[in-house]
């Protein structure tokens, strides 16, 4: 029995990863079925690499699309979807298979996670339905700050409405929540120019549609310029097939309220949502089963961890620490060592200047130094004291008590207040 | 009374001395640092990763390599100048100064620039290639083989010496910060294109073979890729790491994984070669 732990399901489509949706469909085409089942799980951390799709076969764990095909082919699992390719066809498997996971991941991230509108609208909600209930606060944010350092080179950044001047706190917003007299006094909200009125994704039309192109129109080409026959390579479903319908779907069905992509592909590529809606229709009675529950103890730690990787740099660092140098195994590297090392020796110097510092005068106060007198006798009221004194000896009196306290030393007073 | 004291901007009389005291004194230019470029260059310098005095040979950064290659492929005489990202204006390598006779200053070309560039001046015919499999080849290139050499270059801690060689200054002071940074940025690099939370050795060095296959088999029994008469920028592209990877003068460690395995294309190592004669 093969087991497929996917993303879970969204958008109407069996999964919300590319990668994921396109192996079910491979895995559809490929196997009987009662040979496999699918398993949403929506927690990669659980597998041993940290990454979803993952393929359990009797305890053997693979991971990724290229991966899990070639082992299930090397293992003759199930039928074989690219035995029937010419050897120039499977070289072209090879390199569009590439284009997609460059160009159309990449596509894909600018259209679900980068664009803030259509984050907030609709991958962000997606993602809340299959999500356990605390780490839904914390998982899809990390998934999103990954997306975006992918798309970083691509300049695309004011997507993101973060980072949008037009979308700021502006004096014209919720004036109606003043009072009147306060209102009467601010500045009426100037007229929008068109710039203004205009979504980031109009702005960055352009060059939008140049990466909408360059990822798209490849593929168009590649499929036969008409007829019924939907395929990329001329027959049946190979496993670039696959491949494609996993990004396109994303890209094509996703609901977003900003559709570029959707927008340019009907209006210049109206065959790639034929196949993408002919992938779909074959994508019927697939072997789901029941998410797997995850308890509650792991849920608790997964959300300790996405909290520390959420907050900033110095914790991510730490665990990234962990995971980077490793090769599947989540021991401590000597990455992980050295920034341990450094950050005890930062603590212990922080502490120790802490300590001075609390030794240290409160800045801005006198310190006053008094001595005591030094002898307490009566001869220092002239001759008639000498006198006295000699006649008492010794007294004892309550001025010896203090002096004997604090002969040598000095009293600070650091409770004078200084007006 | 002087004529100035009436407008608003009247300096006090007190300072005016002073500014008498120390007149100004507009001094002339100073002379460029000899190394800057000249204003004019008979001929269009480019900037690349090479090893002080080892100009003729091919630069040893692939995409420098690449660069290098092409202009030599459509016959556009350059003089390379070994230089660093500090140099460049948008901190990457390569780029190119064209050759200009009077003193204007005219902007720095990279990436696509210097096609268009070669295109123009070319003395040899460049094949143009119309083609939607070389953007696949092009993303198969990027998406397979970079991460591959990056790992072993930067990475994989028995070929240290080697980047010590190449990219890493002398100063013990400098060495490990820098070399600490270079393995953190190929790593960020690597997981980018894999999108995986790790980096996965065997992995990158079997996609790579599986680039490499499906490339012998699409350059098939031509001399060039995509079948043209002469080279172009896809043959450019891939001797640039083909030749790095197989060049002997870098010292590679022995039977590294990349090596063994792109020994075995037979077909992508007579191409290296037929090229590396075509230029060189």
């Amino acid at each position: 029995m093969l087991e497929l732990y996917v993303w879970g399901q969204a958008f109407g489509l069996a999964s919300i990863d590319p990668e994921c949706l396109a192996i079910i469909a491979y895995l559809h085409h490929a196997a009987p079925k009662s040979g496999w089942r699918i398993i949403p799980f929506n927690d990669p951390s659980t597998s041993p690499l940290d990454h979803l799709p993952a393929l359990n076969h009797d305890g053997v764990w693979t991971h990724g699309f290229r991966q899990i095909v070639n082992y299930v082919k090397f293992h003759s699992l199930c039928r074989d979807l690219d035995e029937n390719l010419s050897a120039a066809q499977q070289a072209d498997n090879v390199a569009y298979s590439a284009h997609l996971s460059y160009h159309a991941a990449l596509l894909l991230d600018v259209t679900l996670y980068l664009s803030a509108a259509n984050w907030s609208a609709t991958t962000l909600p997606a993602y809340s339905k299959f999500l356990p209930y605390p780490i839904v606060w914390t998982v899809p944010p990390l998934i999103r700050a990954e997306a975006t350092k992918r798309v970083e080179h691509l300049g695309l950044a004011e997507l993101d409405s973060d980072f949008d001047p037009s979308s700021s706190l502006h004096l014209s917003t919720g004036r109606e929540f003043l009072p009147e007299s306060f209102r009467r006094s601010l500045p009426v909200g100037t007229k929008k120019t068109v710039r203004e009125e205009m979504t980031p994704e109009q702005l960055a039309a352009i060059r939008l549609t140049g990466l909408t192109e360059d990822c798209l129109s490849v593929f168009d080409d590649l499929l036969p310029p008409s007829g019924d026959n939907l395929r990329l390579f001329g027959s049946g479903v190979s496993s670039l097939d696959c491949l494609a319908f996993g990004y396109l779907a994303l890209l094509h069905d996703a609901p977003v309220p900003r559709p570029f992509v959707k927008d340019w592909v009907e209006q210049n590529r109206p065959r790639l949502p034929d196949f993408v809606a002919d992938m779909k229709a074959n994508l019927v009675d697939l072997p789901f089963s029941s998410p797997e529950r995850l308890g509650a103890l792991h849920v608790g730690a997964r959300t300790l961890e996405t909290m520390i990787l959420n907050g900033p740099q110095f914790g991510a660092q730490l665990i990234r620490g962990m995971l980077w140098t490793e090769e599947g195994s989540k021991n401590i590297g000597q990455r992980t060592l050295m920034f341990v090392m450094g950050a005890l020796a930062a603590s212990a110097t922080m502490g120790y200047g802490y300590h001075y510092y609390r030794s240290l005068q409160p800045f801005g106060l006198r310190t006053q130094v008094w001595t005591a007198p030094r002898a307490p006798s009566l001869s220092q009221f002239g001759e008639l004291g000498s006198i006295l004194d000699s006649a008492l000896g010794p007294m004892p009196s309550l001025a010896g008590g203090f002096n004997s306290l604090s002969s040598q030393g000095r009293i600070v007073d650091t409770d004078s207040e200084v007006d | 009374m002087p004529p100035d004291s009436r407008s608003w901007v009247a300096v006090p009389a007190p300072v005016r001395d002073l500014f008498k005291l120390f007149p100004l004194r507009v001094y002339a230019a100073e002379e460029l640092p000899s190394r800057a470029p000249h204003p004019t260059r008979p001929r269009p310098s480019l900037y690349v990763f090479a090893l002080d005095g080892d100009c003729a040979r091919p630069s040893f950064n692939p995409s420098c390599l690449k660069w290098q290659t092409f202009l030599r492929i459509a016959g556009v005489d350059v003089d390379l100048i070994p230089s660093n990202n500090h140099a460049s204006p948008s901190g990457a390598l390569p780029f190119l100064l064209p050759s200009s006779t009077n003193s204007r200053s005219s902007p720095p070309l990279t990436g696509g620039k210097i096609e268009k560039y070669a295109q123009e001046n070319a003395t040899r015919k460049i094949p143009t290639i119309e083609s939607n499999r070389l953007e696949a080849y092009r993303s198969l290139i990027t998406q397979s083989i970079r991460p591959a050499w990056l790992y072993s270059l930067y990475i994989d801690p028995s070929n240290a010496s080697l980047l010590k060689k190449l990219y890493i200054p002398p100063s013990p002071l400098l060495a490990y910060s820098l070399h600490h940074t270079l393995v953190t940025a190929a790593t960020t690099e690597i997981l980018k294109g894999t999108r995986t939370p790790y980096v996965r050795t065997a992995q990158l060095y079997a996609d790579s073979a599986t680039a490499f296959a499906a490339l012998e088999t699409l350059l098939g029994n031509d001399a060039w890729f995509f079948g043209a008469s002469s080279p172009g920028l896809f043959d450019a592209e891939v001797f640039s790491y083909t030749w790095l990877i197989l060049d002997e003068s870098l010292a590679w460690e022995d039977g590294g994984e990349l090596q063994k395995s792109l020994a075995g294309f037979k077909t992508l190592v007579a191409h290296r070669q037929r090229l590396y004669d075509w230029c060189w």
